[in-house]
């Protein structure tokens, strides 16, 4: 069902007659699956598929002074980027904690493409304005903005095709602009599925030439559109971390797992203080990856015990496509976060057990 | 969809089959298709008490739990034990191999509370609109 308030995306009628079924996320209406979530699931880890994700936030950033303050606003080596790089960064409050987490594009000299989730769009623009200093110029292109994301081993083989051979020569997370039927389209080596893959950032007028040229490319392949219930089982065996779930503004990096995306050396970053302060007391939290002892399927919101007491809760659980069993993230007191620590997992009002494991999951070789 | 004539079915999308002095219980074609991939039940215990309309058991798809209903009230006789090694029996098969449990029922003419296939499918007709 859907409420009055829902937002269909340019490729709502090619995703229908491709027999999606829709839900709400936030505010958008997305294919949740298109035949089967454990078929795209299986289709993106062994072959190739795509996603659109055209709901998610597209900021630019401009100015003589845009890479100074977003080196200042983020923790990660936003110093470090050069034109045609990118980089994923966490983005903190004084606290420490996780506002959103996004990825940089330096498109050029002073110009900045960052993608955001959708959920934090208008979060994440009140936040930056607030920081914004003169001289630097903040503009949410959101609406005006596709994204389609192909995935999975055969990717490459995919984009050489669809594009020529010297795309996939593009190292991981790096991109380069593409002309599509006169549009500029940033292509980069980015993906949240833990396969191989690209992604196409472009204008909303090309968002259906562009998916329907995809598909045609992608039949001598068997590519296969994928639906959001897909993405979230191949991101969770990655152990990718899906904000407002495995992290929030409460929850810091380094509790999360987080400690790569900071970069102490620098001179300062928003959080800096705060983060500083929990290394030196030591973490009482951590996100860890557990699987089910017992059987039973273990869901967001689930708490977990330690003998009959509660030590935190479950902020991710599915049952792994791949792997075939009931994995999961929680976010718990850190004495408990060992490897092999026997935990138990409360679903539907027993304690059923479970056992903190090694993440990610899945990796590819 | 295929909805058989022999079967009486629940607005809760269960179906029920008289067998003998059992009744078998399963989900209609409807019901594995809205579900999407089943990847876990959760199954009654043997001589557990059921009773016509209440949760009787759990089926888990990747993205969320759903309740079961028992079709009539009485007593579990037996559990397909084979769903819970592949519980995707229920997606392939559903008036088949994917059957749930079945009840000694403490009153058979609980079935005529039941729908029809003709009826069932104009239910699910008016749920759509």
């Amino acid at each position: 069902m859907t409420t009055e308030s829902s937002i269909k995306l340019p490729l709502y009628a090619r995703q229908e007659a491709l027999g999606a079924r829709f839900i709400q996320f936030s505010q958008w209406e997305v294919p949740v699956y298109f035949s089967s979530i454990l078929e795209e699931h299986q289709c993106v880890r062994t072959n190739v598929g795509v996603f659109d994700v055209s709901h998610m936030g597209e900021l630019r950033i401009k100015g003589a002074q845009a890479k100074e303050f977003l080196n200042n606003l983020l923790p990660n080596k936003i110093w470090k980027l050069e034109p045609g790089k990118a980089v994923y960064s966490p983005m903190l409050n004084e606290e420490g904690g996780i506002i959103d987490d996004l990825i940089v594009s330096e498109l050029e000299e002073d110009n900045y493409l960052v993608i955001v989730n959708a959920a934090n769009i208008e979060k994440d623009v009140t936040w930056m304005e607030s920081h914004l200093p003169e001289g630097v110029e903040l503009s949410n292109i959101s609406s005006d903005r596709g994204i389609l994301a192909v995935q999975g081993p055969r990717s490459p083989e995919f984009i050489e095709q669809f594009l020529g051979s010297e795309f996939t020569s593009l190292k991981r997370f790096n991109f380069k602009t593409i002309q599509f039927e006169g549009s500029e389209v940033v292509l980069s080596r980015t993906g949240y599925t833990g396969e191989d893959g690209f992604e196409f950032f472009f204008d909303k007028e090309i968002s259906v030439s562009l998916y329907d040229a995809i598909l045609k490319t992608g039949e001598s392949f068997d590519l296969k559109p994928i639906g959001f219930g897909a993405r979230d089982t191949l991101r969770l065996e990655s152990c990718l971390l899906l904000h407002g779930h495995d992290m929030n503004d409460t929850i810091s990096p380094l509790e999360a797992g987080l400690k790569w995306t900071i970069d102490f050396e620098k001179e300062n970053f928003i959080g800096k203080q705060a983060l500083l302060e929990q290394k030196e007391n030591g973490l009482e939290r951590k996100l860890v990856g557990f699987e089910m002892l017992d059987r039973g399927l273990a869901r967001e919101e689930y708490r977990v015990q330690k003998d009959g007491k509660d030590i935190g809760w479950v902020t991710s659980g599915t049952h792994s496509p791949t792997l075939k069993k009931s994995v999961g993230l929680a976010l718990i007191q850190s004495e408990f976060s060992g490897l092999d620590t026997e935990i138990d997992i409360v679903v539907r009002e027993q304690p059923c057990k479970a056992k903190v494991i090694k993440i990610p999951f899945y990796k590819t070789v | 969809m295929n909805f058989p004539s022999e079967l009486k079915y629940s607005k809760s999308h269960e179906w029920a089959k008289q067998d003998g002095d059992k009744i078998v219980v399963g989900i209609t074609e409807y019901a594995q298709k809205e579900l999407s991939d089943v990847v876990y039940v959760e199954l009654p215990a043997e001589e557990q008490e059921t009773q016509q309309s209440k949760a009787i058991c759990i089926v888990e798809s990747v993205k969320a739990a759903f309740d079961i209903y028992a079709p009539v009230s009485g007593t579990v006789v037996e559990f397909n034990k084979q769903l819970e090694a592949d519980p995707g029996l229920i997606n392939r098969d559903p008036y088949g191999e994917g059957w749930f449990f079945s009840v000694t029922p403490s009153n058979v003419s609980e079935l005529d509370n039941l729908l029809s296939n003709k009826e069932y499918e104009q239910l699910l007709s008016q749920e759509a609109k």
